[in-house]
């Protein structure tokens, strides 16, 4: 038997099937416009990697900001439940999983068994998000590769103090008039993100093993300032971005 | 059955109690805080009307167009009301320096509403014979100015009367809420609010031949309320029922809180005794009342929460808290520690007065009752 997990993200709808404990297949693709639509193509789509019949697939779970817009699937979890089954599977010893989305931050503390403990969500706030690192590469008209790439060149601190992403645009903008470098402003933006977010998880009770999972993972420059702004090690598992999904899969099989 | 209730709320503030009130030559007096003694203004004969906002979250432009964005939503949202001409129809307003955001409202409402008669009360953060002796004499210049600018004599007969009325509602409120202590509740915590909401906004003597006939008809109606989760409300005003609601269509039940707006309004009655003349015991009362957050010790109020947390059989609380509402803020770390070392988890959102449960609040109830749902397992 087959489940599947669908994460209904701000920006992007990753789809996991899940088979004998195995990933079977996955798929990504743009929320856009028509979230449910788009939906069944993921789902198809991930169905195709997988190689099984449509009808091997017993379970559905949705999850993520519009997990409530798929109403084909047989039941929906939050995105904070998911993060934890989904970093617990491949990882137990995490206790802690830090999750940068498209739109929104969160942390999370659960137990040996993937249980969640208590967990903090951004409020309100666009800054420690991935959708911050783009405006922000926007910005400094590069893309966010470059951007990452760059980040690491930087030799020195620039200030960003805004927690707002609309004023840290006009504070970029200032850093540029000033011939500030770009690497030292992709680094800063890159730390304001980092900041916001630490002190957002700090709320929670921080334990090791730590996880950094969703897109925002994927930016090794975001990696290396969360790990210095929390003083730990972080553990980024393999394909950061279909973790949730993955929880919601393994949910459905449940 | 909740029907009389939701109407004068749906109606607020120019409520047709209000309005009758007026037509029959009645004073009406507007309160901001659960500091300043109703019983005062009601043995002088005006009908107290407690100030609230705009019933749901809303744009504040003439708010904040007045007072600065760190007050709070709630102080910006009953001036809004007031810039308006929703409480034109008062003849007093009454606040307290409980909080820089009460505070400042009522500034600003002196300032910029006509309203005939303001007065603002200190009060003191403490329980001493010091602080007592001080809000004692608060509460005296507030009889005497009232008795000036009304020329009446406010006598220890008509505060009687009036606590007894006072009383009556309170002992009513709290029968109300044992039946929230059962398994299965004959009323949600939705509905309770709206109880509570029309409680400020109408003649309590009415309110209270209300609440007689709904604690009369409810244990027999057959209404039963169950959730996923027992939970419990803290934090800063709030007066949507909306708000309620929305945690509960995801499953919970509301059962207890100590908002101001609920237990902390009605809990604890005023006692009268030989040695005591009615201004003593009410000022003891108001002072000694379930305390605010803004109250010194904290545990105090911390251990009113943790008996409620004990009688109503909660399961988890959800702290809201309005944004720059300073004192329950501060507090939350110390409420949120005192509740995990009771095993009791904390769910706490940061809102806006007024909200009715964005998406964004309603993932995080539905991730806390998982949380909780896992916990029970």
């Amino acid at each position: 038997m087959s489940t599947a997990g669908i994460d209904m993200g701000a920006q992007s709808i990753k789809v996991v099937i899940l088979g004998d404990s195995k990933v079977l297949g996955r798929s990504l693709i743009p929320t856009g416009f028509e979230p449910l639509e788009a939906a069944h193509k993921a789902l198809d789509e991930a169905i195709k990697e997988a190689g099984i019949p449509r009808d091997d697939v017993k379970r559905i779970v949705a999850t993520g900001a519009g997990r409530k817009t798929v109403t084909f699937a047989d039941s929906s979890i939050t995105e904070v439940t998911a993060d934890a089954k989904g970093v617990n599977w491949s990882n137990s010893s995490v206790r802690t999983v830090i999750d940068i989305g498209a739109e929104e931050a969160r942390g999370i503390s659960c137990d040996a068994q993937g249980k969640v403990l208590d967990f903090a969500k951004n409020d309100k706030c666009a800054a420690g998000s991935g959708a911050f690192v783009e405006s922000m590469a926007r910005a400094l008209e590069i893309n966010v590769p470059e951007m990452i790439e760059l980040s690491f060149k930087s030799t020195q601190d620039a200030p960003i103090n805004a927690t707002c992403a609309v004023f840290a645009e006009s504070e970029v903008v200032s850093l540029i008039h000033s011939k500030i470098e770009k690497a030292d402003i992709a680094h800063a933006i890159h730390d304001a993100i980092a900041s916001r977010v630490s002190s957002m998880v700090r709320r929670i009770p921080i334990e090791n093993d730590i996880a950094l999972i969703g897109g925002v993972a994927n930016n090794a420059a975001i990696v290396d300032v969360m790990k210095k702004h929390l003083g730990v090690e972080l553990v980024v598992p393999e394909n950061p971005e279909f973790v949730s999904a993955l929880g919601a899969a393994l949910s459905a099989a449940a | 059955m909740f029907d009389r209730f939701i109407e004068v709320n749906s109606t607020f503030p120019k409520t047709a109690h209000v309005l009758e009130h007026k037509r029959q030559g009645g004073l009406v007096f507007g309160w901001l805080c659960t500091y300043v003694p109703e019983e005062i203004m009601h043995a002088a004969g005006a009908l107290p009307v407690r100030i609230t906002g705009h019933n749901q979250e809303t744009e504040l432009e003439d708010g904040s167009a007045y007072l600065y964005v760190n007050n709070c939503s709630f102080s910006r949202s009953c001036l809004q009301m007031g810039l308006r001409g929703g409480y034109d129809f008062l003849d007093g307003v009454v606040g307290s320096s409980t909080c820089d955001g009460a505070r400042r409202l009522f500034d600003l409402w002196r300032n910029y509403i006509e309203t005939p008669f303001h007065h603002v009360l200190t009060i003191p953060r403490k329980s001493t014979p010091e602080a007592h002796a001080l809000y004692y004499q608060q509460v005296v210049q507030f009889k005497e100015r009232l008795e000036e600018f009304l020329g009446i004599q406010i006598t220890d007969e008509k505060l009687h009367q009036s606590i007894d009325v006072y009383n009556e509602s309170r002992t009513l409120l709290k029968n109300l809420y044992e039946l929230r202590k059962l398994d299965n509740p004959p009323i949600s915590g939705a509905e309770t609010m709206e109880v509570l909401n029309a409680s400020f906004r109408m003649p309590k003597e009415l309110f209270n031949e209300y609440l007689k006939d709904l604690l009369r008809d409810l244990p027999s109606s057959g209404h039963t309320h169950n959730g996923l989760a027992r939970l419990m409300v803290t934090g800063s005003v709030l007066t949507n029922p909306e708000f309620i609601k929305s945690i509960e269509n995801q499953g919970a039940l509301v059962v207890a809180d100590d908002l101001c707006t609920s237990t902390r309004y009605w809990s604890d009655p005023v006692e009268l005794n030989e040695d005591t003349t009615p201004l003593q015991a009410i000022s003891r009362r108001y002072l000694d009342n379930f305390p605010c957050a803004r109250m010194f010790p904290s545990d105090k109020r911390f251990n009113r929460i943790l008996s409620l947390v004990q009688d109503f059989k909660v399961d988890g609380v959800i702290s809201q808290i309005i944004r720059y509402c300073v004192a329950y803020a501060h507090d939350l770390p110390l409420l949120t520690e005192r509740l995990r070392a009771n095993g009791i988890p904390m769910l706490a959102l940061d809102v806006e007065y007024g909200t009715s449960g964005s998406g964004q609040i309603q993932t995080r109830v539905q991730a806390f009752l998982e949380m909780l749902g896992a916990r029970k397992r």
